[in-house]
């Protein structure tokens, strides 16, 4: 068996790379598939604290790859999700202290084991990120709807197609997107995104405040009910499985019932 | 690398780790952080400088020596791999340190214990981890569990003690001190030397005793020890170097648990003084750790001053008195005070002319028998043995001061204090002065005192017990070379992992937005096999 690596990147920090990560794991485990996240980001690890698993880490990457402990002692398995594994980054540590060869040959191991193998990218364009993707066959660049992001996503997009012998998809997922001030015209469309970096779009997620809620409980929200970006994630794992799911319309969406009355009486329906 | 370690052996001195800086700015800055955590703490040390492979500028080092110095020492030897640095150091003189620099220790977890994501298997496995929760033992259930004590009747152990005198098996001096997990009342009582007036005031109490003490005669009369030397002995020093003894005669029962027995065990002097013969063996019997012929220290005034000083609750003393024996040899004695939040252990050397005598071992089987959970030690003092050749006036002059000084000891020692959480001797102490912050590692092949937070992602490891003035938020790793009475105590105890020796507990799920909200100072201890976290007393 050889499964996908899917490396989860943006060049913007802050822009949702590893909440994605932790919920695209979630949801793709919640399909039934296997699924293994590494996290990359070494010296800054956050995705163990997503996934509430920070307390059950005993050894991370950085042993794996400097053969202190096997691979399968490294990785922590999910509370809920049996078929869920988490690689965690090394605290202690820093990016230099894995090479891109080791992390292909890492990548590679995980692949043999896990139907998906998601890493986790750091920020930036230096040597985490190379390593991040020295193993991947595809990417998803995770953006949100600002001129900073989308430039630096830009950047990264531009290095991942250099990178055309390795990476053989990359698709864009627009995060913290919210359809108000877009109809207010104080945000960028996905359209005006897409525009820009003229990519395969993969999803779209909404900005809900669950998130932040689900990061201090360590429980992704791809993993919950009735809030609308665990669905937006589920949605976009249901597609990197091949599934055909419709972009979520947000328009009809995210309006309160004032809202609506008040769209109702108004002489133009914004 | 770290992006900063300290790595301390006392054997090898201590290794300022900071090549995981990625620019030199953050080196010097962590250097300096470091340098000035506790100026104490660096003087005497060997201290060497990992720099990696950064480029150093002479000017810089000269910063880092001017830096070095300021607080006392000089670096041992610089590590680099970097060619600019290595001139650079030449330049300044700095020694190149050879050979590897001392990493940190590896983690090493029972594997048995380990969290296994076998994928294959996962499904059938629980996850072994989860047994190994800590559970927050209040300190109420605490006080009113029972204590962990094997249920052994007192009758067992003393006709045990007695067929061991009878068979005469302890003699040799030279074994290792069993362990003992005694709940042990030591009292200390020195009121009447009592072989001046003959008083048996404690002879009803000490009837088994005194068959022991008879038995154990007999017994050394064979074993032919050491008997032509006349030999008083002081009601304290028999009493307390008694205790010592009685932890070797006693220890194969006393593993077995029952201890109190032995620790209470009061020698009255008479039957002692009675025969001296008696004597020499009884010595013979409850002072492994003094060798009769050697040690023959007589307890001058000021000596027993000395011992009472120790004995007010004014620690961390060493006092160092020189006594002049008739045989014209220099002895010198010298105390120890081992202090834990809750336990005192004074170790009173002996050392004669000729070096050494049996301190060592008495000191080890103290610390050993301090060690052992479950066990509640108040002081432990080994004092001297009074020589024949005393006149006894002068012994009377001493009783007088004895009787003070230990009458206040007593008064100290009638608390039982809980002493699992006892200081050991040996490893010495590293402190540090600083908050941890996520990503850097103090390890210390001793104790670790950490005056200051540590936060999540950052990890502490000791070979011996963690204490945390302030909060321990991240990793602490105590007892790393195996140790299983290592412990792990802070004010506010709200780890993501605690490791002793092989054993992982991992905190609770529970959110994670209330950080300060506090149980007050926890300690967290292995309790068969299982790390447990207990409330400290606070009274």
């Amino acid at each position: 068996m050889s499964g996908r690596v899917i490396v989860i990147t943006s060049g913007k920090g802050g822009v949702g790379k590893t909440t994605a990560s932790a919920n695209l794991g979630v949801a793709l485990a919640g399909t039934g598939a296997s699924v293994a996240l590494v996290d990359m980001d070494i010296g800054l690890r956050n995705l163990d604290i997503l996934m509430g698993l920070e307390n059950r880490v005993v050894y991370n990457l950085v042993d794996v790859i400097e053969e202190r402990c096997k691979l399968r002692q490294a990785l922590v398995k999910d509370k809920r999700l049996p078929n869920l594994s988490l690689l965690p980054a090394a605290q202690t540590r820093d990016k230099s202290a894995v090479s891109a060869d080791q992390m292909k040959v890492l990548c590679k191991d995980l692949s043999n084991i896990f139907e998906f193998v998601l890493v986790d990218s750091p920020a930036g364009i230096e040597q985490g990120f190379q390593n991040a993707v020295a193993g991947a066959h595809e990417a998803i660049v995770v953006c949100t709807p600002e001129m900073s992001s989308v430039r630096d996503a830009d950047r990264i997009i531009g290095l991942l197609e250099a990178r055309k012998d390795e990476i053989e998809q990359y698709r864009l997922v627009v995060n913290r997107y919210r359809p108000n001030m877009v109809q207010a015209n104080d945000m960028m469309s996905v359209e005006d995104v897409l525009e820009i970096l003229s990519v395969e779009l993969l999803g779209v997620v909404p900005e809900d405040e669950e998130i932040i809620i689900s990061t201090n409980k360590g429980e992704p929200v791809s993993g919950t009910d009735n809030c609308k970006s665990g669905l937006a994630y589920r949605n976009i794992a249901r597609r990197l499985r091949g599934e055909d799911v419709p972009i979520m319309d947000f328009s009809s969406q995210n309006q309160t019932w004032i809202n609506r009355i008040v769209n109702f009486f108004s002489p133009v329906r914004v | 690398m770290s992006k900063i370690a300290i790595i301390s052996q006392p054997d090898q001195g201590v290794l300022i780790d900071v090549s995981g800086c990625t620019t030199l700015k953050d080196a010097l800055d962590h250097l300096s952080s470091t340098l000035q955590v506790s100026n104490q703490f660096w003087q005497g040390m060997k201290v060497s400088i990992n720099l990696g492979a950064l480029a150093v500028q002479k000017d810089d080092l000269l910063q880092i020596l001017a830096l070095a110095k300021s607080v006392g020492i000089t670096p041992a030897g610089v590590y680099s791999t970097s060619e600019e640095t290595v001139s650079a150091l030449k330049a300044c003189h700095i020694p190149l340190a050879s050979g590897k620099p001392m990493t940190l220790p590896a983690v090493n977890i029972d594997s048995a214990k380990i969290m296994t994501t076998e994928v294959e298997e996962e499904r059938q496995k629980a996850n072994p981890l989860a047994t190994i929760t800590m559970r927050m033992v209040d300190a109420v259930t605490r006080r009113n569990a029972p204590k962990e004590q094997p249920p052994l009747p007192d009758n067992d152990l003393q006709d045990m003690a007695r067929e061991e005198f009878e068979d005469s098996k302890s003699e040799s001096l030279d074994t290792l001190y069993p362990h003992v997990k005694p709940k042990r009342k030591v009292s200390l009582d020195g009121r009447k030397v009592q072989s001046i007036d003959g008083e048996t005031p404690k002879a009803a109490k000490a009837s088994k005793t005194a068959e022991k003490v008879e038995a154990a005669a007999k017994a050394n009369r064979q074993a032919e020890i050491a008997a032509e030397q006349e030999i008083t002995v002081k009601t304290k020093d028999v009493e307390v170097v008694g205790r010592t003894k009685a932890i070797e005669a006693v220890a194969p029962k006393a593993e077995a648990g029952e201890h109190q027995v032995a620790g209470e065990q009061n020698v009255s002097a008479d039957q002692i003084v009675s025969n001296q013969q008696n004597v020499v063996s009884e010595q013979k019997q409850f002072a492994p750790a003094v060798e009769m012929k050697s040690v023959h220290v007589p307890p001058t005034v000021e000596a027993i001053k000395a011992a009472a000083v120790m004995a007010e609750p004014v620690h961390s003393k060493t006092i160092d008195v020189s006594v002049q024996t008739n045989q014209t040899e220099t002895h010198s004695r010298e105390e120890q005070t081992i202090t834990g939040p809750h336990v005192e252990i004074k170790v009173m050397t002996i050392q004669a002319g000729d070096g050494m005598l049996e301190a060592q071992p008495a000191q080890k089987a103290l610390a050993q028998a301090a060690t052992m959970p479950g066990d509640v030690v108040t002081h432990i003092d080994v004092d001297c043995v009074l020589e024949a050749e005393v006149d006894p006036t002068s012994i009377q002059e001493d009783d007088v001061e004895t009787t003070e000084a230990f009458e206040i000891e007593e008064d100290i020692e009638t608390d039982t204090i809980d002493a699992g959480a006892a200081a050991r001797s040996g490893p010495t102490t590293l402190y540090i002065h600083q908050n941890l912050r996520s990503g850097q590692t103090v390890s210390h092949k001793g104790h670790l005192v950490i005056i200051g937070d540590i936060n999540p992602g950052a990890e502490v490891m000791a070979d011996g017990d963690i204490t945390v003035w302030g909060c321990l938020r991240g990793v602490a790793h105590a007892g790393i070379g195996g140790n299983v009475n290592a412990e792990i105590r802070a004010l506010k105890l709200q780890p993501i992992q605690i490791r002793i020796a092989h054993a992982i507990a991992r905190a609770p799920d529970r959110p994670r937005v209330n950080y300060a909200t506090t149980n007050g100072p926890e300690t967290a201890r292995m309790v068969d096999g299982k790390i447990r976290v207990v409330r400290s007393r606070l009274d």
